[in-house]
């Protein structure tokens, strides 16, 4: 019979080597990853056309869907989330729409794409383009935006509020001086991770966004993201002349080493945007 | 309040109306396209037939999705076996064992590998994993048991990071009465703090279960894509989100094929909201006994 102690130490050595373990398994994927990636890594690589096999077309086309989307999820998210926590009565009907919006969140995303074809590509666009591509990750991304920038405008404390209607300040002068400018770390915080989804989902965007390899101008063009374009590379017969399969497969490896080195970015600025927010909450204490 | 004034107010009142309503919208036209579509998959094919049937024929515009259901379970089962004994140990290593030093290391790569891209997670399958069972167990590499790998690394970090959190929100007054009476530090962890953190602790599998049906890319590109009844680990098969991203592109012009995929869809999402209400479910009960 084990001792106690005897018995506690067989656990804690185990549990150590199965998170060690873990740690260093998944530690050597990534570093994989990044060795397989590094000899592709030429600046006529990242920047070449992609019609010649580079990276210029879903870098841009990265940053294209990025910007849309943010442009129609941003005001549609504060929007919504203001209206949940600073006018709507607080009934069965604003908790029906609070809870349709936290089971929205947990929908696989391929779902999403589905919708997008069915409504932006087949009804409103016609086609496969930037902008129905933007709207599916829009409505991805919605609702996890919603959730984080009203819980940012709910811990602003009510005194706050008060003491801005009690110089006589109105409701939408107060949302605009007060609310939102105290909830701004809040807000980019779910920024920064709707970025990261746009960056990461490839399934939403598989026939919303077309897989052009052209330049995109309008967003009416297709385009492609990082990381469909990863996805294209793995899983397509060789388009380009004279290139084997595993040509394609180390400059998919190249892509997911910009892809990690992306989110390893995103995931630093969030965090110093979340240590600054804390700092300024401790500074009112 | 100067006319002004007066104009603003009501002009931010109703865009932020607006903004509302758009959002509500949207979530009301997305549970109406995925029911209507799914419901007309059912309708052409015959409910019973849809899901219980097994073939899937764009030609002859027959579907039906038992082997994907099928598939989807085996692939989520298989990987949640694995996942969560290895993450329940990982989460409790973190929040009750390790020395701050490695927990401020390992926290971080842990947030990290949550959002790095599926398909990176799906390409290492393809080049690591997928020539190791072909070379080591035969069949054509492309498999059940690489889909489950894959999962398992994927939906890891999720769990861990979840559990983690739920084990330190139990509350250190219980963990310091029971080591008062004596208890020593594993018996606490064992029938005190594993217990209380229960309902953190299911919900953290329920969300990780919901990640591993709904992942569609990673494991499109390991499990092989045949529309096949699974005999053993090594075969190939289809899940209903593999067989969604296989023809998307070739269904996006509308018809009877699409239905089919919206009807795999709304299948997939019955599945998540039983996970869901059964989660939502325990929490409440883990409300009542704490």
């Amino acid at each position: 019979m084990l001792t106690k102690n005897s018995q506690q130490n067989i656990v804690w050595s185990i549990l150590w080597a199965i998170t060690i373990l873990l740690m260093i398994v998944l530690l050597l994927l990534i570093g994989y990853v990044f060795v397989k990636g590094a000899p592709e890594m030429k600046l006529s690589f990242i920047f070449g056309p992609t019609t010649n096999g580079g990276l210029m077309t879903p870098i841009v086309g990265t940053l294209y869907l990025t910007i849309m989307t943010l442009i129609f999820l941003i005001p549609l998210s504060v929007g919504t989330a203001v209206y949940l926590s600073e006018y709507a009565e607080q009934n069965w009907f604003t908790e029906f729409v609070r809870y349709s919006l936290t089971s929205l969140a947990g929908i696989p995303s391929i779902i999403f794409g589905l919708f997008g074809v069915a409504l932006f590509v087949m009804i409103w666009f016609k086609k496969a383009s930037i902008i129905a591509g933007s709207l599916t990750l829009t409505c991805l991304s919605l609702p996890f935006m919603v959730a984080t920038t009203e819980e940012a405008i709910r811990s602003i404390p009510k005194a706050w509020r008060e003491a801005s209607y009690g110089l006589g300040a109105t409701k939408w002068y107060t949302i605009i001086h007060v609310v939102l400018p105290n909830a701004t770390s809040g807000i980019l915080t779910g920024v920064i991770m709707s970025i990261g989804r746009v960056i990461a989902e490839t399934a939403p965007l598989l026939a919303t966004v077309g897989f052009s390899a052209f330049l995109p101008v309008s967003p009416m063009d297709g385009t492609r993201t990082l990381a469909l374009h990863l996805f294209y590379l793995a899983t397509e017969a060789p388009t380009v002349g004279g290139l084997t399969r595993n040509d394609l497969l180390s400059q998919a490896m190249a892509v997911g080493t910009v892809l990690i080195i992306l989110i390893i970015l995103l995931n630093f600025l969030a965090k110093l945007i979340f240590n600054h927010f804390n700092q300024k909450v401790r500074g009112f204490k | 309040m100067s006319k002004h004034e007066q104009f603003s107010e009501k002009l931010g009142k109703s865009l932020i109306f607006i903004f509302a309503s758009i959002s509500l919208l949207i979530l009301l036209s997305i549970v109406f396209f995925i029911f209507r579509d799914g419901f007309l998959a059912f309708k052409e094919n015959g409910f019973f037939h849809f899901i219980f049937g097994h073939d899937w024929n764009v030609q002859d515009n027959t579907f039906s999705v038992l082997p994907l259901i099928v598939g989807s379970l085996v692939v989520t089962i298989g990987a949640l076996l694995f996942s969560v004994p290895i993450g329940f140990s990982c989460a409790v290593f973190l929040a009750e064992i390790a020395p701050e030093k490695v927990r401020n290391i390992v926290k971080p790569a842990i947030d990290i590998l949550v959002g790095i891209p599926s398909v990176v997670f799906g390409l290492l399958g393809m080049i690591l994993l997928v020539p190791y069972i072909r070379d080591h167990y035969g069949g054509p590499g492309l498999s059940i048991l690489a889909a489950i790998i894959v999962l398992i690394l994927m939906i890891l970090p999720t769990i861990i990071a979840q559990a983690e959190d739920s084990i330190r929100s139990v509350p250190s007054s219980f963990k310091n009465a029971s080591l008062a009476m004596g208890a020593t530090h594993l018996q606490t962890i064992w029938n005190v703090i594993l217990p209380c953190a229960k309902s953190g602790l299911v919900s953290s599998v329920m969300l990780a279960s919901g990640r591993a049906i709904g992942e569609a890319m990673a494991i499109y590109m390991v499990i092989g894509n045949t529309f096949t009844f699974p005999k053993s680990l090594i075969d190939p098969s289809r899940t209903l989100t593999s067989n969604i991203v296989g023809q998307i592109e070739e269904a996006a012009v509308g018809g009877t094929h699409l239905h089919a995929l919206f009807g795999c869809g709304l299948i997939l999402l019955f599945i998540v909201f039983i996970l869901n209400s059964y989660s939502f479910f325990i929490k409440r009960r883990g409300c009542r006994s704490c």
